[in-house]
């Protein structure tokens, strides 16, 4: 009844690790940790557990795809570890220069304007751009909106990883989303009406 | 219960609309509210825009934002010498 065992694929060589993923590492756990020692350290860890698990690699994915995998486990991780003691009273008032005291409008109403996702994506000048403003996010925001975003994960399944409660987790998106947005529209959309 | 309410639950709840299904209810306000709010309206457009830039990045095989640093000679060799010694 067994199947036949697959073949294993031929890995690349560990030793040539450094040279061939590990610029690729690091660019993802700098975008995600920040500090450049945080990330090189992120970067060796991986590849550490890479060597150890080598057999768990059945090359149903691309060796670098497996290895950004396990990178994203030790990051949920740490983010687990920090969130651990957090409450919703803790989470810094992010949002409140946007509103107008008691009146719950908008201080700065958005202003009107759009964009071609496609070609935005592959916009190298927007990119730029948008590093500057996530640069400004507060950590928490910025790694978790990494992670719904470019890693693509679903709400609850970065509630699953992180430990970070549903109603936590969609204030930290929606004060990254306000804040990416209003940074955005001042030096990227609307530049010509800046004050 | 008002269908409308204000532009601070609105952008909240058009943020949350993002992550999970509003219920109807809240669901059928926030649509009646920015029906009549530019404002909201506009903000709720350009959230999605922006998510939808960083996924497509993603899918481009760039999960990550551009930077000019790399990762350099003296920590590739301390990585690199790290891995001679296994785990």
């Amino acid at each position: 009844m067994s199947a036949m065992p697959k073949p294993r694929p031929a890995a690349t060589n560990p030793n040539q690790w450094v040279d061939t993923h590990a610029d690729s590492l690091f660019r993802y756990a700098l975008t995600r940790l920040r500090r450049r020692e945080d990330a090189e350290d992120a970067v060796q860890e991986t590849l550490l557990a890479g060597l150890q698990a080598q057999r768990a690699f059945r090359g149903d994915s691309a060796e670098l795809t497996w290895l950004m995998g396990i990178l994203r486990h030790k990051i949920v991780d740490r983010i687990r570890v920090a969130a651990r003691d957090t409450t919703v009273e803790a989470l810094p008032a992010g949002e409140m220069d946007e509103w107008c005291g008691k009146t719950d409008r908008w201080l700065h109403p958005p202003k009107s304007w759009s964009g071609d996702p496609t070609r935005l994506s592959e916009d190298a000048e927007f990119w730029q751009q948008v590093r500057k403003c996530f640069g400004a996010l507060p950590e928490r925001q910025a790694q978790i909106f990494v992670l719904r975003t470019f890693d693509e994960l679903e709400a609850e399944d970065i509630c699953k990883q992180t430990g970070i409660s549903a109603t936590n987790l969609w204030v930290l998106l929606h004060r990254a989303r306000t804040r990416l947005r209003a940074c955005l529209e001042e030096s990227w959309f609307t530049p010509e009406s800046k004050p | 219960m008002s269908a409308v309410f204000s532009c601070r639950e609105a952008a909240r709840l058009a943020s949350e609309a993002q992550d999970h299904a509003l219920p109807m209810p809240k669901r059928m306000a926030l649509r009646m509210h920015t029906m009549m709010c530019a404002a909201c309206r506009a903000y709720e457009r350009q959230i999605i825009l922006i998510d939808t830039v960083f996924c497509l990045r993603a899918k481009h095989g760039k999960p990550d934002l551009p930077t000019s640093e790399g990762l350099d000679a003296a920590a590739r060799e301390r990585i690199r010498a790290r891995l001679t010694q296994g785990p």
